[in-house]
């Protein structure tokens, strides 16, 4: 199995560190977390370091998930990248929203650690598969 | 005996004194007349003698003038006395005449039922009648002599009577109504009408006065005026409400405080101006308002809201509802609108929904953190754990996801509750969904032991937000999962069933306890406390999953038997159209126009086990009613896009097949379109109107149905005419079960052995007549059978009243005869129920 980089942006420290420990389960994902979503963007600008997959929380003081999503696209280097969401209000109507605005997956929280790595690795062959 | 009717004392006493004045001129006219005759007779002879004689002749003269003057008197006297003896005899006959007539004109005037007084024209009393002396509570005895004044509030006797109540002549002639106070016994008084006018009575002129004692009028008057003031109060009072009148074109006709206060028009400028302007101006471009109004037209009320303008431009929301008001012949008056300005609940609906969402995200972001530490710890992602912390781990991480379920379910229910669930319906196959459910369960069984069994069948696509049945699967599921032994089975199986899709979910448990059974559908109702812990469960996932199938249209429901097992179902509308078998059940024709009426009928009706075929015009009424279904209840709407209900009800009735349908109208205009039609001529079971009442539409669906499922009466028709047997057999095909017998012999042989729920005769048969079957059929009147003539002769008067109806072949219709025969069989029919059940 290849190495997926995932870029994750989450403001609550608590959850950052047990979803970073859940990723790490998968030993072979890259994973690398920001408390926001212009730490992202800065990220994703100078290059140094280009996620194949960028995992969104949705509800963040400063900038949230759907805006960073907006302005990441913005960014030549990840016009394509897919995206997937991970928030609190996943039912119904709320992840077909998601799903317009252009993420690939989404993630409910609470999330099943023990099998978060499995999951986002499945939004990225699906979404791989497509493109 | 006199027959005359018994007159009062006071009254004769009259009589006399009235007949006595009558004398006077008779006697002045007979004297009068006699002193003329005399007088004559003496010119007379003067005139007649030669005048140049008179003085010789004079003392002969003397002498001859004093003989012919004792003539002249002597027949004078005879003359007048001949007069007086005629005129006695008149006068006799005339007082008699008179009397009799003043006796009866008394008599009348005393029973009269209406109090009245008679007075002279001085006010002072003459005569009260029996009325009157109760309705004053005075003994006429008491009050002969005084004056009105003493029961009647006017001035006392200083004038006339025409004077203190300030009437002419003319008035008094015509007769006049004036309004006083009576006084009444005990210094009572009370409002009367009276009616005052001249009136000859036995050549006297007397004042009659009418009473009606107008207390309770007066009183009802008052109740109504003030009901009026009180109601006009309440509906301008009322300022939190807009209350208003609008014509059938659309134009306001009042308008109350509340309008006023609400929208800052006056009722001098709203009054006239359509209704459409107080909606927005988007509201108008899209003929809003209009639909509402003839919403309400239709089928009697519409609610709505929407946003409101004031006249400063601004801007509210309202909640609206109006109802049609038709006048008592049913023509439409015009509508009754209510608006109420709910902006502030709207704000509070936004608040609490800000707050749901808020609590959601806020309880959720710790529980995230919680939830993913446990599990990677119960994982092993944080190495290996000590045996007791392990338990430990695993105790705090089940009970982290029992409060996430917790919560997602209480969010659930918040949506239905508050009508927010979405359902994003597509064509999708129940057994398929099926399958994927149950392969996912498989993996996550709390009792591994448990074998998830699935049989599916073929047709089972269903119109339903997929997500919401794979969650009432789920539920239904892990439910039975949790509730089998080990090493249970619980078996799923999608099978479809008449109309529907049916998911049963088996498992081999306890059973529900009998005393659970009617709360299972309740929040937080577990059949024992310890179960919640036990099983894990949240007491909202089955209020959750029927509220979702309810919605899809569908039921939800269970069987189960304790110590055996539970079954739990759930069917849901096929979303194919193939008209299904009913099994045997009975299948009830609806015809509705509104889908939202279309499915609660169907649901009602579902719950009693009821196929239902639903139409939605009349024509697509008539094509089903044609079709082979067997319809056994017609519930018809009356007012539908091609029509009206009730021409189709008479269709029905002129044609064999159907004449003996029964059919419910349910109906906004119910009640109206049964008053507008000769309802019974339509023979229809109920006029149900809208809002539909279960229990009523149950009882009366049962009623219809009773007539089909109980054993068809059995009806012996007597007659030698094989046409007339034919048709008649097909007219009361519904009806019950014909058995022709065109001879008297036939007719015995079938009473021998065995008695029919009715018999039709026809007099003329070829073997003799019909009515020598007569004793035989209530010579037990036990078993009274119910017997109906049909002829066209008419049976001897003497036996009419043995017979239940009596009809003339050529005057009586088909329809009628089934009508009768089915009235009479309903009337039979009870006591030999009861009889059999003895």
């Amino acid at each position: 199995m290849n190495t997926l980089r995932v870029l994750y942006v989450d403001d609550e420290p608590d959850i950052r560190e047990v979803a970073l420990l859940s990723l790490q389960l998968d030993p072979q994902i890259d994973c690398r977390a920001v408390d926001c979503g212009a730490k992202a963007l800065e990220l994703v600008r100078t290059g140094t370091w280009a996620a194949d997959l960028i995992l969104l929380d949705v509800m963040m003081p400063s900038m949230d998930g759907p805006t960073t999503l907006t302005n990441l696209r913005a960014l030549p280097s990840c016009a394509t990248t897919p995206v997937v969401f991970m928030t609190a209000r996943a039912q119904g109507f709320e992840r077909e929203r998601f799903l317009q605005l252009g993420a690939v997956g989404v993630v409910a929280k609470p999330f099943d650690p023990m099998t978060l790595a499995k999951q986002i690795r499945a939004f990225y062959s699906a979404a791989a598969g497509v493109a | 005996m006199s027959k005359e009717p018994a007159i009062a004392p006071e009254l004769l006493r009259m009589v006399p004194k009235l007949g006595s004045n009558l004398s006077v001129p008779t006697w002045l006219f007979s004297g009068l007349l006699a002193t003329t005759i005399c007088l004559g007779l003496t010119s007379a002879w003067v005139l007649g003698t030669d005048h140049s004689a008179a003085l010789t002749r004079l003392f002969d003269g003397a002498k001859v003038l004093l003989l012919s003057t004792g003539v002249s008197l002597v027949a004078l006297f005879a003359a007048a006395v001949w007069l007086l003896s005629v005129h006695r005899r008149e006068k006799k006959k005339v007082l008699a005449e008179r009397e009799a007539f003043i006796v009866s004109q008394l008599t009348a005037f005393d029973s009269a039922r209406d109090p009245t007084l008679l007075l002279q024209h001085s006010g002072c009393i003459e005569l009260i009648n029996l009325a009157a002396q109760s309705l004053f509570g005075q003994l006429r005895t008491n009050v002969h002599g005084r004056d009105l004044s003493a029961l009647v509030e006017i001035a006392p006797e200083s004038q006339s009577i025409a004077e203190r109540l300030a009437l002419s002549e003319e008035e008094l002639n015509a007769g006049a109504v004036r309004e006083l106070w009576g006084r009444g016994a005990e210094g009572r008084r009370f409002p009367i009408e009276v009616t005052i006018r001249n009136m000859g009575v036995g050549g006297f002129e007397r004042i009659a006065i009418f009473v009606r004692d107008v207390s309770e009028r007066n009183a009802a008057e008052e109740a109504l005026r003030k009901s009026e003031e009180r109601f006009r109060l309440l509906v301008n009072g009322v300022s939190d409400h807009a209350l208003f009148m609008i014509d059938p074109e659309g134009r306001v006709t009042n308008w109350n405080a509340g309008a006023e206060r609400m929208s800052g028009y006056t009722a001098e400028e709203a009054v006239g101006e359509s209704f459409v302007h107080f909606h927005t101006e988007e509201d108008q471009a899209d003929g809003i308002p209009e639909a509402h109004l003839s919403r309400a037209r239709e089928t009697g009320r519409a609610e709505s809201q929407g946003w409101r303008v004031r006249k400063d431009g601004s801007r509210f929301w309202a909640e609206s509802i109006i109802h049609a008001v038709h006048a008592e012949d049913g023509t439409l008056v015009g509508f009754a609108k209510i608006t109420r300005d709910i902006s502030e609940r709207k704000r509070i609906e936004q608040l609490k929904d800000e707050f749901v969402s808020t609590v959601n995200h806020e309880l959720r972001t710790p529980l995230t953190s919680i939830a993913g530490s446990l599990g990677l710890l119960e994982g092993g992602a944080g190495g290996a754990l000590p045996p007791g912390a392990g338990r430990l781990i695993s105790i705090a991480h089940a009970n982290c996801q029992r409060l996430i379920r917790l919560i997602n379910d209480m969010l659930d229910v918040e949506k239905i509750q508050s009508g927010k669930m979405r359902f994003e319906m597509a064509r999708i196959d129940l057994s398929e969904l099926a399958s994927r459910c149950v392969e996912a369960m498989q993996g996550y069984s709390e009792q591994p032991n448990v074998q998830i069994v699935l049989t599916s069948g073929t047709d089972t696509g269903v119109r339903a937000d997929s997500d919401r049945v794979t969650q009432v699967m789920t539920n239904l599921i892990s439910n039975a999962v949790k509730f089998s032994p080990p090493g249970g089975e619980v078996h799923v199986s999608v099978t479809a069933v008449d109309r529907l899709v049916r998911l049963c979910v088996r498992d081999e448990g306890p059973g529900i306890p009998h005393e659970f059974r009617s709360r299972i559908f309740s929040k937080f109702a577990q059949a024992d406390s310890s179960d919640t812990r036990q099983k894990g469960g949240t007491g909202l996932g089955l209020v959750i999953a029927k509220e979702i199938v309810e919605r899809h249209g569908g039921r939800l429901w269970f069987e189960s038997e304790p110590g055996k097992g539970t079954s739990f179902f759930v069917d849901l509308p096929a979303a194919g159209a193939g008209a299904p078998v009913s099994e045997g059940r009975p299948i009830v024709l609806v015809c509705e126009d509104d889908d939202d009426i279309a499915a609660v009928l169907t649901q009602m009706l579902a719950r009693d086990n009821l196929v239902v075929d639903r139409v939605a015009t009349l024509a697509e009424a008539r094509n089903a009613l044609r079709g082979p279904r067997p319809y056994e209840v017609l519930l018809l709407d009356l007012t539908l896009p091609d029509g009206d209900g009730i021409s189709l009800i008479r269709e029905l009735r002129a044609t064999s097949d159907t004449q003996t349908l029964p059919i419910i109208v349910v109906s906004a205009q119910a009640e109206r379109g049964r008053d507008a039609v000769d309802a019974r001529a339509l023979n229809v079971l109920d006029w149900m109107d809208k809002p539909i009442e279960l229990a009523r539409l149950q009882r009366a669906v049962q009623t219809a149905l009773s007539h089909v499922s109980l054993r068809r009466p059995v009806i012996l028709h007597v007659e030698d005419d094989h046409d007339i047997l034919q048709v008649t057999a097909s007219a009361l095909s519904r009806v019950g079960e014909i058995v022709p017998a065109e001879s008297l012999a036939a007719a015995r042989a079938f009473l021998a052995a065995r008695r029919p729920d009715l018999v039709i005769l026809d007099i003329a048969l070829a073997d003799g007549s019909g009515l020598e079957l007569l004793p035989e059929l209530s010579h037990d009147s036990e078993t009274l059978v119910p017997v109906v003539i049909f002829s066209v002769q008419d049976p001897p008067e003497s036996l009419v009243p043995q017979v239940g109806a009596v009809m003339t072949k050529s005057r009586t219709s088909l329809l009628q005869l089934a009508l009768t025969i089915q009235q009479l069989l309903d009337q039979s029919r009870p006591v030999t129920e009861r009889k059999l059940a003895i």
